[in-house]
């Protein structure tokens, strides 16, 4: 089991009022599980994956990530965990703005050896088949131009690249296909379930309908609470 | 530090040139301060020493005539002709108090073949001299010979080694250390060279006037528990014609404008330390709040926060670096090259430093102000490192 999560809480307070942004959650994740999170904004769904991806602190509750409570470890040991075996896609894609599209993809690996940034070069990146990725995907034309020459959606699409860079054990997408067209939605969820086919947990957080049926086990989310939505009609992988 | 963090530092120090840039010459304004204040404090406090070491001397009378004055006796070294009364130098000796006195004699060359400009003879008495012979035995071991000089460290001898006074040639048996006077433009000798010095000007045709066998100085030691009042009060009963100074009384009046300088040079060095601590705190609090995202970014792909709080420290090191050697290199250039001219304009001993004591002053300034940066960010780095990553995304993305 990769990600065993139970009786998780995150309380914010509003204006003096004190709510749960997630609530009593309960979760299992395994290797090559495809799951997919639903739910209305503001129900909290990216604030759960924040928890589960070791980026928020729950209020109470633990989260075991192979067999590690984060409750347990040092801010280094959680940063590694990050680093090398989460690949966490943000809603929102944010790149260092005076990297290449390149370097900004190679950024968790420089983080986790400690070298220099502009010293990978596309040979390097071999090993994880990131040029195939980057090809699937549409962008490899666009590697060595600076963030700001793309377009939301390329960027989004470099972003889910950039995850998989280290060969993490699972990947946490928070809206991975907004931005994008239906068609390169559909190359994404593609992507995402050749990925969970070969082994690493897939776990997505979505508001595209073409998401839900990539879904092995399917949530929806509601005010706070993880609701098991079952088997998707697409049938899994 | 590895090698990403100094690679996210620098371009985070090159992406936006001006305010590092801007930043840096704070720094190197400060440095600059500190290099050239460091120095001529150093230089000043050396000046002071050496002179004091020189002196030698408890009290010193001067004759009247002489119009020195508490200043230029040391500085200058602007001795006239002006003899003291005969029978003084034995008066003193016999008093309770004085323990050594030793004469000293003053002539001026204009016409020696070593300088453009005058050059002061010094004549002492080896019998008796306590402040003279200690000073060259720093530098020369044997003792004097009768015709050979010893010369002052601004003095220039030729490959001879020797020095022509109205005509005769002497040779310079040693150089002293500069005090940082014009005692460094003076050549000594004990009386008998003196009096040949006097031979040969004679027959030159130089004519000194009559009085000019007389005593130009005393120097005394005092006895310890000996009373600088009563001594004065008891010299002054039988002789007119003279002053007296005591040692306390010549540094009085050098020690108030070299701390004047000194205070003046720590207060312009705190406002622009002040000035440059600010200016850097105000604008790594603003560019780390513009960067929230990117520090958000680094945080979710493993950055742990003590490297977050490395990377603001490490740009804010580079910031102070930077600006550190700019402010040194423009410094020494302005410093080395004025040195000179204010070795001669400044009215109080200035005695440039060794290259090992300029090496330690450059040494704690580079350090000093490799800290500055680091040390004044510090809090901003701290807050920095406690980003909750995934506020900070939302803050902006909402």
């Amino acid at each position: 089991m990769i990600l065993n999560v139970s009786n998780l809480y995150k309380t914010y307070t509003r204006r003096g009022n004190e709510f749960n942004a997630v609530e009593d959650v309960e979760f299992f994740a395994w290797s090559g599980d495809f799951s997919v999170v639903i739910g209305e904004s503001g129900s909290g769904k990216s604030t759960l994956l924040s928890l589960l991806a070791g980026i928020n602190h729950p209020t109470k509750g633990t989260v075991i990530f192979n067999g590690f409570d984060f409750a347990n470890l040092s801010d280094a040991e959680i940063s590694a965990i990050r680093n090398d075996k989460i690949g966490y896609v943000p809603q929102e894609s944010v790149f260092l703005p005076h990297f290449t599209v390149l370097e900004n993809i190679l950024l968790p690996r420089a983080i986790r050896d400690g070298k220099k940034i502009e010293a990978y070069g596309l040979a390097d990146t071999t090993d994880i088949d990131i040029i195939s990725k980057l090809e699937t995907l549409g962008i490899a034309h666009l590697v060595n131009e600076m963030p700001a020459e793309l377009s939301g959606g390329e960027l989004k699409r470099a972003s889910i690249v950039r995850a998989l860079v280290n060969k993490p054990d699972i990947i946490i997408a928070d809206e991975p296909t907004s931005n994008l067209d239906e068609a390169n939605g559909k190359i994404v969820f593609d992507l995402l379930a050749d990925l969970a086919r070969s082994g690493t947990s897939v776990l997505v957080a979505t508001h595209d309908p073409h998401g839900f049926k990539y879904g092995d086990r399917v949530y929806t989310m509601h005010k706070g609470r993880l609701l098991s939505s079952g088997e998707s009609d697409y049938g899994g992988l | 530090m590895n090698k990403t963090d100094v690679n996210l530092i620098v371009e985070n120090y090159l992406r936006n040139p001006f305010r590092s840039l801007g930043l840096s010459l704070l720094i190197a304004l400060l440095a600059s301060v500190l290099l050239v204040g460091g120095l001529l404090s150093l230089s000043l406090s050396k000046g002071l020493d050496r002179l004091s070491s020189r002196l030698g001397a408890d009290v010193i009378v001067f004759p009247q005539g002489s119009e020195v004055d508490d200043q230029t006796i040391l500085l200058q070294g602007d001795f006239k002709y002006a003899y003291l009364p005969q029978g003084s130098l034995e008066f003193i000796r016999g008093l309770d108090d004085v323990e050594v006195a030793t004469p000293q004699y003053f002539l001026t060359s204009l016409s020696s073949s070593c300088c453009d400009q005058k050059v002061w003879i010094v004549g002492f008495d080896p019998s008796s001299d306590f402040v003279i012979q200690p000073w060259i035995r720093e530098v020369f071991e044997n003792k004097l010979v009768k015709g050979t000089i010893v010369v002052g460290s601004e003095i220039s001898v030729g490959e001879k080694k020797t020095i022509k006074f109205f005509d005769r040639e002497y040779p310079v048996a040693a150089k002293l250390e500069p005090i940082g006077n014009g005692l460094d433009q003076a050549v000594f000798v004990d009386v008998a060279t003196l009096a040949d010095i006097r031979g040969a000007a004679k027959t030159k045709g130089v004519r000194f006037d009559s009085s000019s066998v007389g005593y130009s100085s005393i120097l005394i030691k005092l006895r310890p528990d000996s009373d600088t009042e009563r001594l004065s009060r008891e010299i002054y009963a039988h002789f007119d014609g003279l002053q007296i100074f005591s040692r306390k009384d010549l540094f009085s009046g050098l020690e108030k404008p070299a701390n004047v300088m000194q205070v003046v040079v720590w207060i312009v060095v705190a406002f622009f330390l002040v000035i440059a601590a600010a200016a850097i705190v105000i604008s790594f609090s603003l560019s780390t709040r513009e960067r929230k995202r990117e520090y958000a970014l680094l945080r979710i792909l493993g950055s742990t926060r003590r490297r977050l709080k490395i990377l603001v420290l490490g740009e804010a090191m580079l910031v102070s670096a930077v600006g550190t050697y700019i402010g040194l290199l423009f410094s020494s250039v302005f410093f080395f090259t004025f040195k000179i001219w204010l070795d001669e304009h400044i009215d109080i001993p200035f005695i440039v430093p060794e290259n090992a004591e300029i090496a330690a002053v450059y040494a704690v300034i580079i350090l000093l102000l490799h800290l500055i940066g680091p040390v004044v960010v510090y809090g901003v780095a701290n807050k920095v490192s406690e980003i909750d990553a995934y506020v900070a995304l939302r803050e902006v993305e909402h």
